[in-house]
């Protein structure tokens, strides 16, 4: 599920679908738009796992602020992704903790 | 556990921990952040500081001005060194 | 949360970081009446803004070197005998050589310091490698002092707080020191702005704020605020095993006795590369050096001069594209000899001075609370520190 005409912000232009990998799984995205916003759009809420007590989470404040979201994107963790623009051939994974060293 | 409801989100603080400084003698935000670590994490305070600045308020009598905020520093948001690191190869 | 605050102690520390926490639990470890006075709050002043670094690499042998190697010793004892939280670590550190003329150096710097009691070892690039594999393969060498290591400096504070007021120590935050009192040469009470107290002893522990409280007993108290800014960056799995400095800032910031770090105020900033990494995993990055006066801010300049450095001795953070998540600064304690002002006063009986601690604040802490606390005690230290008494300065 995402906006695609929005009352105030319009239509998002132009629609071109690109493909990206999360946790080794194809799924399709719109060019242009927040990697949280494509996950959302494929049913995927759960982005990591915290360090402490090992508890799921996933978008809170949406707008880069609170750092809930972060995901590793390819292979940097702690990156934020509903204010990461998605490219073709990213590769997402669901973060544990502060991540792993590659 | 969580179960009490997390304050601080980044450092997973629960209301519980942060009630345990303030009767260890905080009566700031930047109190409650060095003994706890509160306002420590990725976004830095952003999510915390107001919630901690209201349980001061409810649990010692602490008015807003005087809870005061984290001092305020560069930079706003997650900083990639590839942005600051001059011209080092 | 304070309550009546107490009328009469024997000793009275200003100042409520880590000198004067520490100085309060060994006083009220030796059975001491005891009170501790904060104008802000603990750890709110240099005590709260460090990297928490304990070397003993930097001490020239004699009594700077003997007190780092106690100071450790005492930090060993709190944080595993008393179990106190502090994360203590004695991970080791590397004081990297970026030429191969430091590197040189170093080899009767190892010396000196070996024959004086250490026991560094210089190093080699194969080896530094080998221990440390994130570390740039462009490095000469290191001096490795196996014992050195890091403590959590707020947590260190809190832990000498909370630990001296198990033993009796009165604390006493948002109070301070108006006025101080004395009759015939000797220390009688402290006023402040929350009443007096008659008192025997004041230990002035204060750190940029040590010549306010000296002021009020005719004392000129050489000390200027060395501010030092830093970066933290975000947490990140491990990296790093043990905290390393590159040998050219030491050489300029510290008071090994090589260089001569004290020219160092005429020049507006020294630039160096300092970092480890925390229990919770965020690497602190120091650092920008200079003399501003009180001026904590942080500057923007700060950054790349900072990142550069660091990218020089660990490019594994560019690779990685580590985060800068916060930056901060603080004052280190300048003397223009770079060694502390310990000891009593010539014509007041009573104060101490516990100050003019530079760099190496929390390193020292420890043993100088001791020192003291023996020297109220039973009149002696088992270091000397006669060559660190006020009255140098003339």
């Amino acid at each position: 599920m995402r906006i695609i005409d929005h009352p105030i912000l319009g239509r998002i232009e132009p629609e071109r679908t690109i493909r990206i990998e999360v946790d080794g799984k194809m799924i399709e995205a719109l060019e242009g738009e927040p990697i949280a916003a494509a996950l959302v759009a494929n049913s995927m809420r759960l982005f990591r796992f915290t360090k402490k007590y090992n508890e799921p989470r996933g978008i809170f404040c949406a707008i880069g602020r609170c750092t809930d979201c972060v995901m590793v994107v390819n292979g940097i963790p702690n990156t934020r992704t509903c204010v990461t623009q998605v490219e073709e051939g990213m590769k997402i994974e669901t973060q544990y903790g502060s991540g792993s060293i590659r | 556990m969580s179960e009490e409801g997390i304050i601080c989100r980044c450092e997973e603080l629960t209301r519980e921990d942060i009630v345990t400084a303030i009767r260890k003698g905080a009566r700031t935000v930047s109190a409650v952040k060095r003994r706890t670590g509160a306002g420590m994490g990725l976004c830095q305070g952003k999510t915390c500081q107001r919630l901690i600045s209201q349980i001061l308020g409810e649990e010692a009598g602490v008015r807003p001005q005087e809870a005061g905020m984290s001092r305020c520093r560069h930079p706003v948001r997650p900083l990639p060194i590839s942005d600051i690191g001059g011209t080092v190869k | 949360m304070m309550g009546k605050m107490a009328k009469e102690t024997e000793v009275v520390v200003v100042g409520g970081g880590i000198i004067g926490s520490a100085t309060a639990y060994y006083l009220a470890r030796a059975g001491k009446d005891v009170v501790l006075m904060e104008k802000n709050e603990l750890a709110s002043g240099s005590s709260g803004a460090n990297a928490g670094l304990t070397s003993t690499t930097w001490c020239p042998p004699g009594p700077l070197l003997q007190m780092s190697m106690a100071s450790l010793k005492e930090y060993d004892y709190f944080s595993q005998e008393l179990a106190w939280d502090i994360e203590f670590e004695r991970c080791g550190r590397f004081t990297v050589c970026e030429t191969e003329q430091q590197f040189e150096e170093m080899k009767p710097f190892v010396e000196v310091r070996n024959k004086g009691g250490n026991s560094l070892r210089l190093i080699d690039r194969n080896e530094l490698l080998e221990l440390e594999p994130n570390l740039s393969p462009s490095l000469f060498g290191a001096v490795f002092a196996p014992n050195d290591g890091h403590v959590n400096p707020l947590y260190a504070v809190y832990a000498f707080a909370d630990a001296a007021r198990e033993l009796g120590a009165k604390i006493y935050e948002y109070t301070e020191p108006v006025a101080i009192n004395a009759e015939h040469g000797c220390v009688k009470a402290i006023a402040t702005n929350k009443g007096e107290i008659k008192t025997k002893y004041i230990i002035n522990a204060c750190g940029i704020g040590a010549p306010v409280v000296s002021e009020m007993v005719g004392l000129k108290i050489p000390i200027i605020p060395n501010r030092e800014q830093m970066l933290v960056s975000e947490e990140m799995p491990p990296i790093l095993n043990r905290v390393i400095i590159n040998a050219g800032y030491m050489k300029d910031v510290q008071p090994t006795g090589l260089g001569d770090s004290a020219a160092r105020k005429k020049s507006t900033q020294t630039v160096g590369t300092v970092c480890n990494q925390t229990k919770k995993g965020n690497l602190l990055l120091v650092g920008v050096n200079d003399f501003v006066g009180e001026d904590e801010r942080t500057t923007f300049e700060s950054f790349p001069a900072i990142s550069e450095g660091i990218l020089r001795v660990l490019p594994i953070l560019r690779t990685y594209d580590v985060q800068i998540i916060r930056s901060f600064a603080k004052f280190y304690i300048y003397t223009p000899d770079q060694k502390p002002i310990l000891g009593k006063v010539d014509g007041l009986e009573g104060f101490i001075m516990a100050s003019g601690v530079n760099d190496y604040g929390i390193c020292f802490g420890p043993i100088i609370g001791k020192l003291l606390s023996d020297l109220i005690c039973i009149g002696e230290t088992t270091i000397p520190i006669d060559e660190f008494n006020l009255s140098r300065f003339g």
